[in-house]
């Protein structure tokens, strides 16, 4: 079976990348052999899964120099799922190759006005891949999301202004994601505190892959 | 909050607008450097060029063949230009020659010369 690619992207740093690759990555690992590429020279996901006490689900390595969609295919053909945790950067090698490699990208955006702005430059780039990448899907997923917050609601309306889909699931702002982090393990594996944020992911994946 | 909303969906679109705006800037930038590559060329040789021959006869070495040719050059390089790129040369002989004469009368004449604008 074919290498599923995830890329995360956002020329934006901050929006939460590293948050949801990782654990969109615990969750696929729960169903196929998945690997997170950081792509990122700050190695968040590295760093993310070294503090553990126990082995972080996916497998994470980092790749740096050159590389395209093939190399990818070829040297991570045993994984099922490969999920990119792309830099803070649309002008980096790995951010363009992560879009001319990936099946899916995953745009996760603020619910902030700033954030929205800074991340118009998405719809262009992915418009660019897919003269290249005919199969690329992409979606936005709003993260940190406050039920109580009026400006989080209106969000589902401005961000249709990008032209890309939004995925119907949104993250919630919650600090068992940072907690999760602290320990170096996924939502998953916190237990009944990270159930939600668990939920809120696997609904995530079932977006994604029955999209 | 249908406020709220509008005004969010007004600041992307605004966003938007402005960054395709400023997209085809360097398109524009790009085609504009070939005109301005002779525009350099040009007060080169009008201004410099006419004091390296004068320097160059004394040696005798120079044949005059290259002469003719600067001289060649400099009437072709504003009639092959279009407006804004000869205006700028023209302007600039312009300008350094009236502060000499009487400094501010026909300054803006030198600075908007009538070639400058399309028909």
């Amino acid at each position: 079976m074919a290498t599923h690619i995830i890329a995360v992207i956002n020329q934006k740093g901050g929006a939460g990348k590293t948050t949801v690759a990782m654990n969109l990555a615990a969750g696929l690992a729960r169903r196929d052999d998945t690997l997170v590429l950081d792509l990122d020279p700050q190695a968040s996901s590295r760093q993310w899964a070294s503090l553990g006490s126990a082995p972080f689900p996916a497998t994470v390595k980092q790749i740096n120099g050159k590389w395209d969609a093939k190399t990818l295919h070829q040297n991570y053909k045993a994984y099922r799922h490969l999920v990119l945790d792309c830099p803070p950067s649309l002008e980096s090698h790995a951010s363009l190759q992560a879009l001319r490699a990936c099946d899916v990208a995953l745009i996760p955006v603020l619910p902030s006005p700033i954030d929205l702005w800074a991340s118009l430059r998405l719809p262009g780039e992915i418009d660019e891949a897919r003269k290249t990448n005919k199969r690329l899907r992409a979606f936005l997923v709003l993260n940190q999301l406050e039920p109580k917050s009026a400006l989080s609601a209106a969000m589902h309306d401005a961000i249709a202004e990008f032209g890309i889909p939004v995925l119907e699931t949104g993250i919630r702002r919650r600090a068992i994601y940072r907690s999760a982090a602290l320990e170096g393990v996924s939502v998953y594996q916190m237990g009944g505190r990270g159930a939600l944020a668990a939920a809120e992911i696997e609904a995530i994946i079932n977006e994604v892959i029955a999209s | 909050m249908t406020n709220l909303k509008d005004k969010l969906s007004a600041s992307v679109r605004q966003a938007k607008a402005e960054q395709d705006q400023t997209a085809p800037k360097p398109v524009a930038i790009k085609s504009a450097t070939p005109p301005a590559a002779p525009k350099k060329a040009a007060p080169k040789k009008a201004a410099p060029k006419k004091a390296a021959p004068k320097k160059a006869a004394p040696k005798k070495t120079t044949p005059k063949k290259t002469v003719a040719k600067t001289v060649k050059r400099k009437p072709a390089a504003p009639k092959a230009a279009k407006p804004t790129a000869s205006a700028k040369p023209a302007a600039a002989k312009k300008a350094a020659t009236q502060p000499l004469a009487s400094g501010v009368a026909d300054s803006s004449n030198a600075l908007f010369p009538n070639r400058v604008w399309p028909d």
